[in-house]
């Protein structure tokens, strides 16, 4: 326990890693700061999704047409008594060469763009049907196919790969799972912002944290020459455990100081409360003319501790792969730009190997690869995102490291050390 | 300069060599080759790059209303040829795209008629139609170039700013937009790679001697502690001899993008849509690039050797470098090596940046050099 906490001191001792997370925090923050100019405009749908629930049904789009045509009512009041003219869309007030903004008050031009926000929703929901019908992912296969210059066997893979997806596509209209209120994904794009830009910073950030104390530590015996006495110390070698040990627990504490403070402002920031339970697939959500289509059932709030469980796992891998790179090689400086090295050769062997064979597809199953695209996690997205990726990496990866840990003991144990 | 050459032996290793060598292998595949392989690969990048060319071979470096009014002339019969084309073909006369402006302004909603036009641009990729979208583009650019005024976005635009906009809206210069886009997002990855390369190689150059306390030695014997200046030029040397290196490389590979053309061409031009402070040809524009590189390299350098002599170990000295890195990749390479004396940033910055910057390089490099004659080393 002792040893565990002086190697933890080791850790967080230099003042280097304090300056590093301050400057991320604020890197995240001020990212977070740019994009919160919607956060009044996002309300609208925690008291939409307040006054009639998130679940969109006839009844629901009943009520929430009634709301809309008093608003709309409302609205138009207001613009009679202003500018003697009234809309039949609120969108039109804002689509006029010059609406008048500067005439209103904050107060009024806020019904107004409360008003279109509602009318949003309102017409995007009659639209829904005819998207999801008008989906054909046998055209996305042969799209993902000419894109990636598939052939062959891979092809296959990939028509294969689109009939699962449009399985679950099925079984997802089925349940009406799409049918859900969310943030309107077209206009805010709130799920690129949180689980792209945001959380691929600090995949980023963390991992540069990780990979530094990790490689610090490991070859600190080595580096200032104390290796001599504390492996020839009653605790010995196994001092190498240990140091495993406080690496994992420091990494784990850097993902929980950085997730946790950037999560918490990013939540204070941006409302979300009763939008929980909400799935991942609905139609609101997506931004794009293909929508986000989970491979389970994931509410927000579970596909987002998903996230951070495959966010954590990563960082754990990275810790392992420096650690096992720092004891054979002892000397930090090497260590990170070896770690550097394997990160791009891993991501580099993806685009070049060839397209017709399968290894397109497995060599994409590394840590490296996985935390290219965070907000894919868990979606059908294209062909490189299949169901199970996100498991089946971490499994694989896990039995891996664990084989290579051993071995490296094993040859740690009965080094010459000098 | 025996002892400078051993110290560029200390620094050129062939570990780190090699190291480095494979690390720009890996940069070049990630983020440089891209833009080898695809240099009009595209269309109709490929048609405007072409057509561009042929500009220069008929009109000159700079086009004239005559030869303007020649060039819409070109387009007028390949119009032609168009219609013809199309005549030609039944399925096209029955849908009613007869000509090419029925052509041009097809109903593409219709499933149909979105499939004929499918069929010539994407299918069989017919030249001819490729050339006339592009040729159609340039002339739009040369019509509407008055929209040059609106290049400057945030603020409104100054007297100056708006002499030299006139000035490029008058030249008449023609350039390949292409071939600029592509140069500019070349050398940012190579300014890049510079400067990791710079950074790998010279962070080690003294924390390595304080490691192994041969630094007691140096400071001791007879050249003293004027080691610690010969070390500093032995890193500028160094790093001189990569930027060198990394650019010559760069510049082979990029002789096979050919642009030779447009060399001499003035890079302010309508159909870049670009202006900037001066009347630059692309020659002279990518000369001006290979200066910033290597005075952003010294400077650099400077700072990297000094945090190498301050750097407790290497975790602080790697730690210390991201933040830097993080402020080069992001902000200075952009704005002083990428699109240098673009008219949306006032005349003088570019020369006070880089004063600015030479005056903190030797600023630390003297200041640096004072302190360690005089600095305690056992506390």
């Amino acid at each position: 326990m002792n040893i565990w906490k002086f190697e933890l001191k080791k850790a967080f001792q230099s003042p280097v890693v304090s300056i590093l997370i301050v400057l991320f925090l604020f890197l995240n923050f001020w990212l977070i700061y740019n994009h919160a100019g919607i956060r009044e405009e996002l309300k609208v749908t925690n008291q939409l999704v307040e006054r009639f629930g998130y679940k969109i049904d006839a009844e629901m789009a009943a009520k929430l047409q009634a709301y809309y045509q008093s608003k709309l009512q409302k609205m138009n009041e207001l613009t009679r008594k202003k500018f003697g003219k009234t809309y039949e869309r609120a969108g039109d007030f804002f689509s006029e060469y010059e609406y008048r903004s500067e005439v209103l008050s904050e107060e009024e031009l806020h019904v107004i763009t409360e008003t279109a926000i509602v009318e949003g929703y309102y017409e995007l929901i009659q639209e829904i049907d005819q998207t999801y019908s008008h989906l054909d992912l046998s055209k996305n296969a042969k799209l993902d196919i000419n894109k990636y210059g598939l052939s062959g066997k891979t092809a296959e893979i990939a028509r294969e790969y689109y009939k699962n997806l449009n399985n679950r596509l099925d079984e997802l209209i089925e349940a009406g799972e799409h049918k859900n209120l969310f943030f309107i994904g077209y206009v805010y794009r709130m799920h690129s912002f949180l689980f792209k830009d945001l959380m691929r910073q600090m995949i980023f950030e963390v991992m540069i944290l990780v990979v530094l104390i990790t490689g610090h530590v490991t070859t600190y015996e080595f580096q200032n020459q104390t290796h001599l006495t504390a492996y020839a110390s009653k605790r010995g070698r196994k001092l190498m455990l240990d140091k495993l040990v406080a690496n994992l627990f420091a990494s784990l504490c850097i993902c929980a100081v950085i997730l946790g403070a950037t999560l918490l402002v990013y939540f204070l920031v941006f409302d979300y409360s009763g939008l929980w339970g909400i799935p991942i697939s609905s139609f609101f959500n997506s931004e794009f003319p293909f929508p986000y289509i989970s491979w389970w059932k994931l509410p927000f709030g579970i596909y987002l501790s998903c996230v951070l469980v495959v966010f954590i796992i990563c960082q754990l891998f990275f810790t392992v792969i420096t650690y096992s790179i720092a004891v054979w090689i002892k000397n930090n400086y090497l260590v990170y730009a070896a770690f550097a090295l394997l990160f791009g050769l891993c991501v580099l062997i993806t685009g070049i190997v060839p397209k017709t064979s399968t290894a397109i597809f497995w060599t994409r199953y590394t840590p490296f690869s996985l935390i290219l695209n965070p907000h894919l996690w868990f979606i059908g997205w294209n062909v490189f995102t299949p169901k199970n990726y996100e498991w089946t990496t971490a499994v694989i990866w896990t039995c891996l490291l664990a084989i290579v840990t051993a071995v490296t003991f094993l040859k740690f144990n009965k080094e010459q050390i000098d | 300069m025996r002892i400078i050459l051993y110290e560029l032996k200390k620094i050129f290793q062939l570990k780190m060599v090699c190291l480095l060598f494979i690390i720009s292998f890996i940069f070049y595949q990630l983020f440089i080759n891209f833009y080898f392989e695809h240099f009009l690969n595209g269309r109709p990048a490929l048609d405007l790059y072409r057509i561009n060319m042929e500009m220069i071979e008929q009109y000159g470096y700079k086009m004239n209303q005559e030869e303007f009014e020649h060039f819409k002339k070109v387009y007028e019969k390949e119009k032609a040829a168009a219609d013809a084309y199309l005549q030609a073909r039944q399925e096209y006369v029955e849908a009613g795209l007869d000509t090419y402006e029925k052509f041009r302004t097809a109903d593409t909603e219709k499933q149909e008629i979105r499939e004929l036009v499918d069929q010539i641009i994407f299918v069989d990729e017919v030249d001819l139609f490729w050339e006339l979208l592009a040729r159609e583009t340039l002339i739009k650019y040369y019509e509407n170039r008055n929209s040059l005024f609106s290049i400057v976005e945030d603020h409104p635009l100054t007297a100056e700013q708006k002499e030299r906009i006139k000035d490029t809206i008058t030249s008449g210069n023609i350039m390949s937009a292409e071939a600029f886009e592509n140069y500019n997002n070349l050398i940012r990855y190579v300014a890049i790679l510079i400067v990791i390369s710079i950074m790998f190689m010279i962070s080690p150059i003294f924390l390595q001697d304080r490691r192994n306390h041969v630094v007691f030695l140096q400071y001791s014997n007879k050249t003293g502690r004027k080691i610690f200046n010969l070390k500093l030029q032995t890193a500028l040397i160094a790093a001189g001899f990569i930027t060198t290196i990394q650019l010559g490389l760069f510049f082979i590979l990029y002789r096979g993008n050919k642009v030779g053309m447009f060399l001499n061409a003035n890079i302010n031009s309508v159909f870049t849509h670009e202006v900037f402070w001066f009347e630059l040809t692309f020659l002279q524009y990518i000369l001006l690039t290979i200066v910033s590189v290597y005075l952003l390299a010294f400077a650099l350098t400077i700072i990297v050797a000094v945090l190498s002599n301050r750097a407790p170990n290497y975790i602080s000295m790697v730690g210390f470098q991201v933040p830097l890195a993080i402020l080069l990749f992001a902000v200075v390479i952009d704005y002083l090596v990428v699109r240098i004396t673009k008219i949306g940033l006032p005349i003088y910055f570019l020369p006070s940046a880089y004063v600015l910057l030479i005056l903190i390089g030797s600023f630390i490099y003297f200041w640096s050099v004072k302190r360690e004659k005089k600095v305690d080393l056992l506390h």
